[in-house]
């Protein structure tokens, strides 16, 4: 990357290592932000795997359930049963930030009370359902939390990666080319005062 | 004529799967598999036309309700009398599932698809209560059947009307007990007082098991004259004093404690066909031989149906056969 509007004057130098200043803060504020995110990857990974296994565990069960209840009841019975549910399950999300990053909160999860509604036959399968459906739920914020997360990295990272090697080398680059010009111009100045001091002083002398 | 019934009903218990083949049906890994077998048997033709797990349900099922009507044909007028009442828990659960779909506003098709055609056992037409608009309509029409009462009623919890449909069952069935010959009476009458006395248990497990209410509880248990009475089942508290007050249900009850209502209901026909079968050779020439074979016809029913929807989940071979109702050894 190239600077554009250069200018090789001692202002525009001082104003370019304040700029650069700035970018080394904001690269080193990035790379704390990348570390940041990646214990908070890690974390949320952990957490996933064990929910994961988890929410599979209680699938496995509901389906073993589902599938002996079938056995013994037959298909109609048990299509039936789900007749008497009459609330429908109900999700309230709410956005939060974590290290800057926006994602969904699961703030209220209302699983529809089947207490004293269902036969008896039904009840441990509607119980085990129901956890399944509020893990599912935690599974799917912790897996939104995750993709957000992992998206951030990947644009902080590619941030810190622009800033560190492309724009802070092209500016320190800028600043060593504009630097030696104007070390150069401050050189030929001085040669060329002493030249003239050296013509003044054979000018007297003669 | 109940002779004639009753030696029928022999020549039907002959045609009746041999345990053995059970087994080898529930160690099949393919539905075809299965299909095949069974065409084999008095099954044959109409079995073999079935191509998924559902058609094999539905033709179970019709063949389960043949074999019960053939029974009312060659019954002598008394004891149809007592049949007709007795198929009448297949009409029950009609009436219990057109209400649930009901409730669900489900249109009549899914509805017809559900239902037993218990019109073959001498039930009523059940087309315009499938057809009613919604559960109201339901309610309304059932002011002029058997189950008027319940048309009285207020919908508060459907539980409470499906107890009540089980009620004016039992009561019907109850009162035509006199038209069968009075030396079975008393055994036909404990059979029924079992099944009532584990409807009950179940009920009244479910404020400790499940946290129901326990007035809820109250309002769906059954009044039992051949078996425990609410009463004395009301002063039950722990799991250890229905273990103390029902031994014979021990397999039942430890099931409902372990919440699996699956084995629970497959207890249940355990219990009923021990308890048949005990009075197996007592009872040889009785009416109550009639009821035993009903009793089978509905065990090897549930049985094949049981193994075909196992098959369909492909659960594992030991699970299968946990599933099947055999007389205990």
């Amino acid at each position: 990357m190239s600077l554009t509007g250069i200018r090789y004057t001692k202002g525009f130098l001082l104003d370019l290592r304040r700029r650069l200043e700035f970018i080394k803060d904001a690269h080193e504020l990035l790379e704390m932000k990348r570390d940041q995110l990646i214990i908070k990857l890690r974390e949320g990974l952990e957490k996933l795997k064990e929910l994961r296994r988890k929410v599979e565990g209680e699938a496995e069960e509901v389906y073993r359930e589902l599938s002996l209840l079938h056995s013994t009841l037959g298909s109609a019975d048990l299509e039936t049963y789900s007749a008497y549910l009459r609330e429908s399950m109900d999700v309230k999300i709410v956005p939060r930030g974590v290290i800057g990053v926006v994602t969904p909160m699961v703030r209220e999860v209302n699983i529809p009370d089947y207490t004293n509604l269902y036969p008896p036959q039904v009840i441990p399968l509607a119980e085990k359902i129901s956890a399944l459906m509020k893990d599912l739920v935690k599974l799917a914020e912790l897996e939104a939390y995750i993709e957000n997360l992992a998206e951030d990295l990947r644009r902080t990272n590619i941030r810190v990666n622009a800033l560190e090697k492309v724009v802070i080398p092209s500016y320190e680059e800028t600043i060593k080319r504009i630097q030696d010009i104007l070390d150069d111009e401050m050189l030929e100045e001085i040669i060329r005062l002493k030249l003239i001091k050296e013509i003044l002083m054979r000018r007297r002398t003669t | 004529m109940i002779t004639y019934l009753i030696c029928k009903c022999h020549v039907y218990e002959s045609k009746l799967l041999p345990k053995r083949l059970i087994l080898e049906l529930a160690s099949v890994s393919k539905l075809e598999d299965f299909v095949g077998i069974l065409s084999a048997t008095i099954y044959g033709q109409r079995i073999s036309e079935a191509k998924n797990v559902w058609d094999v349900e539905a033709t179970l099922t019709e063949i389960f309700i043949d074999r019960l009507s053939t029974l009312l044909k060659i019954s002598p007028e008394n004891v149809k009398e007592f049949l007709i009442q007795y198929y009448r828990r297949f009409e029950v659960q009609n009436m219990v599932r057109i209400m649930r779909m009901k409730l669900a506003h489900e249109p009549i098709e899914p509805i017809e698809e559900l239902i037993i055609p218990s019109e073959k056992l001498g039930g009523m037409d059940l087309d315009p209560f499938m057809k009613a608009r919604d559960l109201n309509e339901f309610m309304s029409l059932l002011a002029g059947t058997t189950y008027k009462r319940i048309s009285e009623m207020k919908i508060e919890n459907p539980l409470i009307l499906e107890s009540m449909f089980r009620w004016i069952y039992y009561r019907g069935v109850f009162d035509k007990v006199s038209r069968i010959p009075r030396d079975d009476r008393s055994d036909v009458m404990e059979i029924l007082g079992i099944e009532l006395d584990l409807h009950n248990l179940r009920v009244w497990m479910l404020p400790i098991l499940y946290g129901y209410d326990r007035k809820l509880a109250e309002s769906l248990l059954i009044d039992n004259p051949a078996g425990k009475s609410k009463r004395l089942l009301m002063e039950l508290r722990s799991v250890k004093e229905f273990l103390e007050e029902f031994p014979r249900y021990r397999g039942f009850i430890e099931a409902l404690i372990r919440r699996e209502e699956w084995r629970a209901e497959i207890e249940y026909f355990k219990i009923l066909k021990d308890e048949v079968d005990k009075r197996r050779i007592s009872k040889y020439v009785n009416f109550f031989y009639v009821l035993k074979y009903i009793l089978d016809c509905e065990v090897e029913y549930r049985n094949l149906r049981s193994i075909a929807i196992s098959i369909h989940y492909n659960l594992p071979m030991d699970v299968r056969r946990s599933l099947l109702i055999l007389p205990r050894v």
